[in-house]
């Protein structure tokens, strides 16, 4: 059981590696085509990044699963065929959504806002095959998340798993941060998975009944970013329930433990995220006044509980620890200072009054590249440093740490400034061309082109490393 | 100072005081300690956060764009209707496509300090109608199939706006673009 467990997850972390490469290769060619070093056009430029969100948005889901799958089978025995089910799901997917924009050539964008589409579809079956893939996709990561979900509750009653005793003092059995944290994650996923099934029907409903029925548009758009916006948040969680098991060890600190205002906090995270996706409705103002207030405060209470403790802990735990730095304890520390970061450009843009300056500019790539690119996937890499310094061949060397560590760091960095100066500025995101109004976007895609082929080398690096480390454990 | 201006110098002092923090922090874990007074500590931390966010909340909520001029008599209506990918603009209301290729290309102008109320929809995707000057975003409201979103502005500088779509709409959203005057 627990080979297979280190093998399975090496092997999610190999793929997971593969695909993120792939994925930042989109990314760039996007930005070259913005800053007029490529000419790809403007169909190729929103197939790629039809692409490149969903691959993005997908890859570190897993990665965030991978880890909680593998850190809950040291607790108990967790079923394989979740994770196997969900791999497989992962990779037909992924191939179903590369053939439905690179050959039928869908470009509806990653979070395909309704009705676009029944509009950006390329060939008649660009729609149907994508959904078909978003279908295997959500199928595969719902089962997953169940699966995980039960596992946890064979041990816990549902209030144990959620740590109230904790919080009430009634006696119970310690229920460590990592449980707690991956409880409220996996409900959260779970939450969000099923909002995209009911997308999905909805939409497999209005092409069976081809053009007799419409479905409501605003009612899309809400069912699409509590989708969108409630999986990409909790996969930030589920990379945070790591690092709460990990990290502490690695300063050489004693284990987290659940204490009162650690349950509340992340009690009141698994409620809060479920209403801050609002904010992505602002500028629709046929939305409910009412709606967009809940948005607002939602999102601004968001970073108290979960942010506001883990920033704390770590801070406290690093402080005078006379720590051996790792690139996995580098990546983690810096991963929350990222996402720190990353969080306050977020509820400034989350200010309705300022994203009506904001809203769909540079500034929203800007604040989710910060905690994601430096900060989510500095929490998965971390895990998978920590795996290969556990189980690979041999350590990753002290120089290579460095070099690695410098690339990423200051690749990107330049690569997220270079959208916030964007969004100060004033330039659109999501296009392919600059027009004369807003042409200040060529000089700083250049400028993100550069530092993200820094980014990208640092990549190439950890992902050629950490294979050479650990791909002789895959056939052992 | 335009507000994207304000935005960037309050994002720009947080990013600065976080890495010093975490710079701080990481130095010292060459040293070795305590941290002293940790639960007193964390409860100031608390404190602080929970009291910004409030007085942010109570600060901006009430300059949401919902609430602009929302007790006065507009002096003009525009009707905006979105179409992949072009804006069609006019006094009057744009609900058919017949009605769009009218007024499709019409130049519309506006008085100068007085309140407009733009009736904004689509007529297939979601588009997004934004209002440039000079190459900086003045306001914006969403363009839905099936909804009109109002948004009450007052102009107070003259001259020729520039009108983009800010939401993604398909392949040649980059160039959906038209124009309007203020005088």
């Amino acid at each position: 059981m627990k080979t297979f467990d280190k093998k399975f997850t090496l092997l999610w972390l190999i793929t997971i590696l593969i695909v993120f490469l792939v994925a930042i290769a989109f990314g760039i060619t996007m930005r070259m085509e913005q800053a007029e070093m490529v000419d790809v056009g403007p169909l190729n430029f929103y197939i790629l990044m039809t692409s490149h969100g969903l691959l993005m948005a997908g890859v570190w889901f897993v990665a965030g699963m991978a880890g909680i799958q593998y850190i809950l089978s040291r607790y108990f025995e967790v079923p394989r065929w979740g994770s196997v089910v969900a791999y497989a799901c992962t990779l037909a997917g992924v191939v179903v959504l590369l053939i439905s924009t690179f050959l039928t050539k869908f470009h509806a964008g990653w979070y395909f806002l309704y009705p676009l589409p029944f509009y950006a579809k390329g060939a008649d079956s660009g729609p149907v095959l994508f959904l078909i893939a978003i279908a295997i996709l959500g199928a595969g990561w719902l089962l997953w998340s169940l699966v995980l979900l039960v596992t946890i509750l064979r041990k816990y009653t549902v209030t144990q798993a959620l740590a109230w005793h904790h919080i009430t003092g009634r006696p119970g059995p310690a229920v460590s941060p990592f449980i707690l944290i991956s409880f409220v994650s996996l409900i959260g996923v779970t939450a969000c998975l099923l909002a995209a099934v009911v997308l999905v029907i909805l939409y497999f409903i209005e092409l069976a009944r081809s053009g007799t029925m419409s479905n409501d548009p605003l009612l899309m758009k809400n069912l699409t970013f509590f989708f969108g916006h409630t999986l990409v948040n909790e996969m930030l969680y589920l990379g945070l329930a790591v690092l709460y098991e990990l990290f502490p060890k690695m300063a050489g600190k004693p284990a987290y433990k659940t204490s009162w205002y650690v349950a509340i906090s992340w009690n009141a995270t698994l409620l809060i995220v479920l209403f801050a996706y609002f904010h992505h409705l602002y500028m629709d103002f046929a939305q409910p006044v009412a709606f967009q207030f809940i948005g607002q405060v939602m999102s601004w209470f968001a970073p108290l509980p979960a942010a506001c403790v883990t920033i704390f802990s770590v801070l406290t735990t690093v402080y005078r620890s006379n720590m051996k730095w790792s690139l996995a304890s580098l990546l983690y520390f810096f991963g929350v200072m990222f996402w720190a970061v990353g969080g306050v450009g977020a509820i400034l843009d989350a200010v309705i009054a300022n994203n009506l300056v904001l809203h769909n500019t540079q500034w929203v790539p800007a604040h989710f590249h910060t905690y994601n690119l430096l900060g989510n996937v500095f929490f998965s890499l971390a895990f998978a440093s920590w795996f290969a310094d556990e189980y690979g061949s041999e350590k990753m060397a002290p120089s290579m740490v460095k070099v690695i560590f410098s690339l990423l760091v200051i690749g990107g960095t330049g690569f997220v400034i270079a959208f916030y100066l964007g969004g100060a500025l004033s330039v659109p995101r999501r296009v392919d061309m600059y027009s004369e109004t807003v042409d200040e976007g060529i000089s700083l895609a250049k400028m993100a082109v550069v530092f993200a082929s820094l980014y990208l080398v640092g990549m190439i690096m950890y992902t050629v490393d950490f294979t050479k480390r650990c791909a002789g454990q895959l056939f052992s | 100072m335009i507000i994207q201006k304000e935005v960037f110098l309050v994002f720009s002092m947080m990013f600065i005081i976080i890495v010093t923090v975490f710079f701080l922090v990481f130095i010292s874990s060459k040293k070795i300690g305590e941290f002293q007074n940790l639960n007193r500590k964390r409860a100031i931390f608390f404190f602080i956060a929970f009291g910004t966010v409030l007085l942010v909340l109570g600060v901006s909520l009430p300059k949401s764009p919902y609430f602009l001029y929302a007790n006065d008599q507009p002096a003009q209506k525009v009707f905006v209707a979105a179409k992949q990918f072009s804006f069609s603009i006019s006094k009057y209301p744009i609900a058919t496509d017949d009605d769009f290729n009218m007024s499709a290309g019409a130049e519309i102008t506006v008085p100068i300090d007085e309140i407009i109320e733009f009736n904004v929809s689509s007529l297939d995707v979601n588009h997004g109608f934004s209002l440039y000057k000079d190459g900086v975003l003045q306001a914006q409201v969403q363009a839905m199939p099936g909804y009109v979103n109002r948004l009450r502005w007052r102009f107070s500088e003259s001259g020729t706006y520039d009108i983009l779509c800010l939401e993604y709409c398909g392949v040649a959203h980059a160039a959906m673009a038209a124009k309007l005057k203020v005088e």
